[in-house]
């Protein structure tokens, strides 16, 4: 149980300050997505940021059960754009603030159709501080457009952080099924450097395995095959 | 006394130690402990990528525990293979086709020297497929989801004590078994080559949306293809592919995306010219690369 004094100190300033800020449970928002995966992604993310989970739907129609019975809560959803557009709808004829977090490969190509107060739309992973910021603005009926997604012409993923020389190099050597010391005895590196390299290579392809970075450095255009 | 229990026991147990014989516990340093297969008596087999990169580990046979070196690892399939004299009868491997949904396998390796063993069963049986890591397996096979982590890299055997598959941990806790018969093509090739040679074009390639008029043009069911965004220098595509390219089909293997691309080289025979079609500037025709091996090493 709750101890009361919290809720009696809670008086003036700090109810105002907790009615804004991201601890009162009024203010959690609803995950919603098709994907388990997304969803616990999501779910990560909202909780990163501070925000706990108030429930979570797995199809649109649930979206709007749990919007009717909460009217002030907001949302956050995710995955490809194909996807999350009935989500976005739901919220949207409940007048519900959203924030979208799309995927990697998920282009945009009109962006009209997703301008409108209460909106926030958000390339992949994004930060703690990009996702508070836009939890903010979204649901204070702003619109949101992360400038990451605007970049028309260009696929997004080589516009995303490419790999630098050095871990191309080293992916590149790896995908032969070199070990990590002839990797760097070929490179003329320590085995730890080439580990390094690998990780961030890593990072920035969002992936966890040699075979999976390989696949996406050469999806990417990064990797000659 | 139960005598057909007893009966099934003790064939249960029979086969639980001729597996046992077959399998071997892999250390790679740091408390990492796997399991791997005694392929023949100079050869073993592992799962590649949980080597992370090692290029030696210790292994632990019933009563030894030797260092091995590892020969090469093909990380599309997921199979490295090592050298270890252990004077072990080759395994035998059972036929391809005796395997489907339902059977009961048991899964053998060893965590140090110990043996462990799982009764498992076939989830799926399908036909080749391929894996998120761009290698083409023989068969799909899923196995009971779960594995135990020291069991990665052990073997899975039927009922007759042959070697089906070897486990690995998929995707969300699956269980999946490269195929016998994957493993037996990898084998060869590096004991022919001593690594797993990679077929080179020498193009960075990207997936591009085509739009319908010249998906129609084209005759091409899928949305997407893939162009060329870099060609290397002194590659064997520098003499006829550009920037701007698309690629058709490479070998009569059409091509869809970048990933494609890899695939398809790899069923060409090193060093004999291979037909890619090509889409530019409003033509299309054929090119001939001569699939030469990316002479990193």
């Amino acid at each position: 149980m709750l101890p009361s004094s919290s809720a009696s100190a809670a008086t003036g300033n700090a109810l105002v300050i907790r009615a804004s800020g991201p601890h009162n449970a009024a203010v959690n928002p609803i995950v919603a997505a098709a994907s388990a995966t997304v969803r616990r992604e999501l779910a990560n993310l909202t909780q990163h940021a501070h925000f706990d989970v108030q429930a979570v739907a797995e199809t649109p129609s649930e979206l709007a059960d749990f919007l009717r019975a909460a009217p002030r809560s907001w949302v956050v959803t995710g995955g490809a754009l194909t996807g999350i557009r009935p989500f976005i709808e739901s919220a949207r004829a409940a007048a519900a603030p959203v924030v979208a977090v799309l995927s990697r490969r998920s282009d945009p190509e009109d962006r009209s159709a997703l301008d409108y107060g209460g909106l926030a739309v958000l390339r992949a992973s994004p930060n703690q501080e990009t996702f508070q910021a836009a939890a903010i603005a979204s649901r204070a009926g702003l619109s949101v457009w992360d400038p990451r997604l605007n970049s028309p012409g260009t696929s997004l993923d080589s516009v995303a952080s490419p790999l630098s020389p050095r871990e191309r190099r080293v992916l590149e050597l790896t995908g032969t099924g070199l070990s990590t010391k002839a990797v760097g005895r070929q490179l003329g590196i320590s085995p730890n450097t080439v580990k390094f390299h690998l990780r961030a290579a890593f990072e920035k392809l969002g992936v966890r395995s040699r075979a999976e970075a390989l696949m996406a450095a050469i999806r990417r255009g990064e990797l000659s095959v | 006394m139960n005598l057909p229990l007893l009966e099934w026991a003790a064939a249960r147990r029979a086969l639980a130690e001729q597996a046992a014989v077959g399998v071997v516990g892999i250390d790679r340093g740091r408390g990492a402990r796997f399991s791997g297969i005694v392929w023949d008596s100079e050869t073993l087999v592992t799962a590649a990528e949980i080597l992370r990169g090692a290029d030696s580990v210790t292994v632990h046979t019933a009563n030894d525990a030797v260092p091995a070196k590892i020969l090469a690892c093909d990380l599309s399939v997921d199979v490295a293979v090592l050298e270890l004299k252990t004077g072990a009868p080759a395994i035998s491997a059972a036929k391809p086709t005796s395997l489907s949904s339902g059977d009961d396998v048991l899964i053998a390796g060893r965590s140090d020297s110990a043996a462990t063993i799982v009764w498992s069963h076939v989830e799926q049986v399908g036909p080749s497929w391929r894996s998120r890591s761009g290698g083409e397996l023989d068969r799909l096979i899923r196995l009971s989801p779960g594995l135990h982590p020291t069991l990665e890299g052990g073997g899975a055997f039927d009922l007759e004590g042959r070697l089906c598959a070897m486990a690995v941990r998929g995707p969300r806790h699956t269980t999946l078994g490269i195929p016998s018969e994957t493993i037996e093509r990898v084998v060869t090739t590096v004991l022919q080559h001593g690594r797993v040679p990679q077929p080179y074009l020498g193009v960075r390639l990207q997936s591009v949306r085509l739009d319908d008029a010249l998906r129609e043009r084209l005759a091409r069911k899928c949305t997407e293809a893939a162009i060329v965004v870099g060609v290397e220098p002194d590659s064997p595509a520098a003499a006829n592919l550009l920037f701007g390219d698309l690629l058709l089909s490479i070998a009569g293997r059409p091509i869809d995306n970048p990933v494609d691309v890899k695939i398809a080289l790899t069923r060409i025979p090193l060093g004999s010219p291979a037909s890619v079609q090509v889409y530019r500037a409003g033509n299309r025709f054929d090119a001939s690369v001569v699939i030469r091996e990316r002479s990193d090493r």
